[in-house]
């Protein structure tokens, strides 16, 4: 930047400015296009420009709350009256789950309320321009003992989980099981009465609960330590503590009082009941009911499972303890906690996961530079973001799996499982591909069914291309620009930036898209490749030509020099128009209307290699834990496991898909075969149970069973396959890097969410693990990542 | 505090949001417009008003407006219409409250800072730890207008008519005031 702000670098600016806005004529646009072509500081300067577009919109949006509670009736009100006999009015999601989900805890209640007043104030003087630091760091301090708050309550509900698992199983504290038995048949019948037990031994308590004193204690993750007036060991974790509780005979295992263990677990959970009491809010008879039927929940979670044994229905213990993501993408969820072997000795994962979760905290901390919301993490999301180089199958079988295990870097005492899963790739040999997109980003394109569609699938597709194909982005609206200029396949990270820049708004006005589209892809022509532009609007094929006729007729010449075109409609109700048709008809080019993701991603991989082969559908997947192996596991991630039965069952995976997890293990420790686990007080006493026995298999050594449940395409016969793997012992850094790098984006997750599970994870870990794994990153997403762990450090001031 | 996010949504929506995406009735279309306005309206009312409380009124009164609004008069230009009735409502609050800042004075458009000097720059990014608190330094319709641009997503004519500047003015303050966030993201890399 030179130090003479002439008018003309003004004026140069003030060009780019509006050529970024689409603001610019059409003829102005091009030359300014061409200009742009011919230097690079031009491009720069655009590229600062959307960038603090980019950075500015993302603020106002994150900086600004929506009307009162009171104003939002009276617009409801208002659009209800407008017009009788209509659909209801759709509330604002996030608004909802944060109100329900604050009646959780009084506590929290009290304290989110104080932040829904502060907040808004504190916005708004910042508006007023007063001294902003200084506020932003009170509400940033506000937020983070939210944040802590949350995950108290997280905690406690966990051990209220954990405790009532284990008051199903454990014979051995006597105490704790009877009290705790009372105390759910109480919840069963009547939940107002739950109250009273917890109420009982929180006046038990000499030290009644102290809030300021547990927010910040609860940076050390042991709740434990700060809560109990029991005299307890002082390094337990909240693990191990489970890991104790679970066990079937306490005084063979641990040296501790066994009558601690009965009564330590209890009055937590008392202590978190009498803190709703000790808070001075009154619940409502139907908060109460509420936070009852969260506790049926996690029970529903555990027991019948237990006792099926075996005939589980696969629906997992994902949602033991979390509130399904039913209403906002934020909801907060609740890490999920280890679980006893013989309790529930089945889980399971979804196959297909979402990985959008990563963006969003990308966007957060690289763009404006702050930890992203602990709910906004969903670790299954990060850790599935990543490719992984599993094998596929070398038979016939659609899937392979890569499961192995080794230490768990965060807890010494732990192993940690990966479980990989690798579909079968189907090498067709398609020709290299050269694809330009000529997207409408005109504001009617900005609709969930549009651009977000749009955006998915193009990333689905860049998935399946290599260094040999060709990508390259144009966007129209207004005027037209080049986003992305021709980009071979491997680049994913730079195609994907690209794409998170892409905003709508605009007129459509897509006449110089196309022919920039025509003109790159004839420049990067592949010679007996795919050559396709692939135009994607949402039905105004206004694109600038005066008349159809000369779209189809530019359509007709490039095919002739090899270069079809694909017209996508998207959300769009009507039949594909007369323009559609005659592209088809007459160059040989195609279009499809497009109206949901699974369209979206076949119609787009067909662009590229014909089509997407599904491999398998209604896939069902389980793991087994083997009790002689295990005691208990804890599922990293998933927690929005509560998987609606047709997602669950009626899915189709694409070839070469690919899903990992990570299970947190609680080994078995070294015991008797023949006493563990057969537990002689329940035989002894149970009218409706067979004992349980361990089956041969038990003994193999197997530590786990991945089974998987799939029909073939064309068959309506489920098929069944199964991967057993037994630990070697293996330590950590001998584990393959992508189980490393995998464990430490799992890492990652949990030190952004603050889990309670985190163990001895810190951002230095995390760097050590990833760095040494990140080796030949071609996509460019781990050294990225990288990046990431060195700016979240920094901010969390560690 | 985090909005929901509005580019993604899961592919399961609800069919209540499916009725607003077809945009088939007026209610539905009257709640999709309320649903995409309601937050940029809010930024520019509570930018204009300096207080969120009144910004919820004002716009309140807004959308209220608009739903008695015949729909065939507002439906193409639904979105300049109410940011032009947030406006002129927030406009006479503040002359009721005789708190006329410098919206309305015609010299606001050439109190411009010209003087984007590099140091002056580096200075005020060291103090400020976001974009939007740089412009800050800027003046009031200058701000106004990055807004409007920005989170409204109004064209320059549709702020040249609702701003009383013209189309060129619009164009050049916000280049200037882009200016002042892009030195800062450049030094902050």
């Amino acid at each position: 930047m030179t130090s003479e702000p002439t008018d003309q670098r003004e004026r140069i600016e003030e060009r780019a400015t509006a050529f970024v806005f689409g603001e610019l004529e059409r003829d102005e646009a091009t030359e300014f296009m061409k200009a742009m072509d011919a230097s690079s500081s031009l491009r720069s300067l655009v590229t600062s420009i959307r960038d603090a577009v980019g950075a500015l919109q993302t603020e106002f949006e994150d900086s600004t709350g929506g009307v009162n509670d009171a104003d939002r009736e009276k617009i409801e009100l208002a659009i209800n009256a407008s017009q009788v006999q209509a659909p209801p009015f759709v509330m604002d999601p996030a608004d909802t789950s944060s109100r329900r989900w604050a009646t959780g805890l009084a506590v929290a209640a009290s304290l989110l309320l104080a932040c829904g007043l502060t907040f808004p104030a504190l916005n708004q003087v910042i508006t007023a321009n007063t001294d902003t630091s200084e506020l932003r760091d009170k509400i940033r301090e506000i937020e983070l003992r939210n944040k802590q708050l949350e995950n108290e309550k997280r905690a406690i509900e966990q051990e209220l989980a954990s405790l009532r698992s284990s008051a199903q199983a454990d014979p051995g504290a006597e105490n704790t099981r009877s009290e705790a038995q009372s105390q759910s048949a109480a919840s069963d019948s009547n939940p107002q009465t739950v109250a009273a037990p917890g109420e009982k031994v929180g006046s038990e308590e000499t030290t009644p609960p102290n809030l300021p004193a547990r927010n910040t204690s609860n940076g050390n993750d042991s709740p434990t330590e700060d809560t109990s007036s029991e005299p307890t060991q002082p390094d337990r974790s909240l693990d191990t503590q489970d890991f104790e509780i679970d066990t079937d005979d306490g005084s063979i295992l641990d040296p501790d009082d066994p009558s601690e263990l009965g009564v330590d677990p209890l009055e937590r959970e008392g202590e978190g009941l009498a803190e709703i009491a000790n808070a001075g809010e009154i619940m409502s008879e139907a908060e109460l009911m509420m936070e009852m039927e969260k506790g049926m929940e996690m029970m529903a979670g555990d027991a019948p499972r237990n006792a099926g044994f075996g005939g589980g229905s696969g629906h997992g213990i994902g949602g033991l303890g979390t509130t399904p993501r039913q209403f906002a993408r934020f909801a907060p969820f609740g890490d999920n906690s280890f679980v006893p072997v013989n309790n529930a000795p089945l889980s399971t994962f979804a196959i297909d996961v979402d990985t959008a979760a990563y963006n969003k905290i990308r966007s957060s901390l690289s763009r404006q530079h702050r930890l992203p919301n602990s709910d906004s993490v969903h670790i299954e999301e990060l850790v599935n973001f990543f490719s992984y180089d599993y094998l596929p199958p070398d038979d016939d079988r659609p899937f392979a799996a890569a499961i192995d295990v080794a230490g768990c870097p965060w807890n010494p005492e732990h192993r940690l499982a990966r479980i990989g899963i690798k579909g079968k790739e189907i090498k067709q040999d398609r020709p290299a591909s050269n694809i330009v997109f000529l997207l409408d980003v005109s504001g009617s394109m900005n609709r969930p069914n549009r651009m977000p569609l749009v955006v998915d699938a193009i990333k689905m597709l860049v998935n399946q291309l290599d260094e040999k194909d060709s990508i390259a982005i144009v966007v129209y609206a207004g005027a037209a620009g080049l986003v992305l200029d021709s980009t071979t396949g491997d680049r994913k990270k730079t195609i994907f930036d690209s794409l998170e820049k892409l905003k709508s708004g605009g007129p459509t006005d897509g006449g110089r898209g196309i022919q920039l589209a025509y003109r790159i892809a004839r420049d990067s022509f592949i010679a007996g490749g795919t050559n396709r532009v692939v135009l994607c609007s949402d039905g105004d094929l206004n694109v600038g030509m005066t008349n159809t006729d000369q779209l189809i007729q530019l359509a007709e010449e490039n095919s002739q020099a090899g270069i079809l075109l694909s017209v996508l409609g998207f959300g769009m109700e009507k039949n594909p128009d007369e323009t559609m048709k005659q592209i088809r008809n007459r160059s040989d080019g195609d279009y499809a209307l497009i109206d949901n993701q699974d369209q979206a991603r076949k119609v787009f991989v067909e662009q590229i290699n014909g089509t997407l082969e599904t491999i398998a559908q209604d896939v069902e997947l389980q793991v087994e834990f083997n009790p002689m192996e295990v005691e208990s596991y804890r599922l990293i991630g998933y927690e929005n496991g509560i998987l609606a039965a047709e997602d669950f069952n009626h899915n189709t995976i694409g070839a070469g898909h690919t899903v990992t997890a990570f299970y947190e293990i609680v080994p078995k420790r070294d015991l008797d075969p023949d006493t563990t686990g057969v537990d002689q007080f329940l035989i002894d006493r149970l009218k409706y149970q067979r004992p349980i026995r361990y089956s041969e298999e038990a003994a193999s050594g197997e530590m786990l069973t991945l089974r998987l449940s799939y029909k073939s395409p064309s068959e309506n016969e489920s098929q069944l396959i199964e991967f057993a793997v037994k630990d070697t012992g293996k330590r950590f850094n001998l584990a393959d890097h992508d189980f490393q790098f995998a464990a430490s984006v799992a890492a990652f997750g949990m030190l952004m969410r603050n889990s309670p599970h985190k163990g001895s994870s810190s951002f230095d870990m995390v760097e050590e693990m990833a760095t040494s794994s990140a080796i030949d990153d071609r996509s460019g997403y781990r050294n990225e990542f990288l990046s990431l762990v060195k700016t979240a450090r920094a901010l969390s001031g560690e | 505090m985090n909005q929901p996010d509005h580019q993604h949504v899961p592919p399961n929506q609800p069919a209540e949001l499916r009725a607003v995406e077809a945009g088939q009735s007026d209610q539905a279309w009257l709640a999709e417009v309320f649903r995409e306005n309601e937050l940029p309206l809010m930024g520019y009312a509570t930018h204009l008003l300096g207080d969120r409380d009144r910004a919820s009124d004002v716009v309140q009164d807004t959308f209220v407006r608009l739903c008695k609004q015949p729909r065939e008069q507002v439906r193409d230009r639904v979105r300049q219409w109410l940011f032009r009735v947030c406006r002129n409502r927030a406009l006479d609050i503040m002359k009721k409250e005789s708190r006329m800042k410098t919206l309305d004075d015609a010299k606001a458009s050439r109190q411009v800072s010209r003087d984007a000097d590099p140091s002056a720059i580096a200075e005020i990014a060291e103090h400020h730890s976001n974009a939007q608190s740089l412009l800050e330094k800027l003046p009031d319709r200058q701000r106004e207008i990055i807004r409007l641009k920005i989170h409204g997503g109004l064209s320059y004519r549709e702020i040249s008519e609702l701003t009383g500047l013209s189309v060129g003015n619009v164009g050049y303050l916000l280049s200037t005031g882009l200016k002042l966030v892009r030195n800062r993201l450049a030094t902050a890399e």
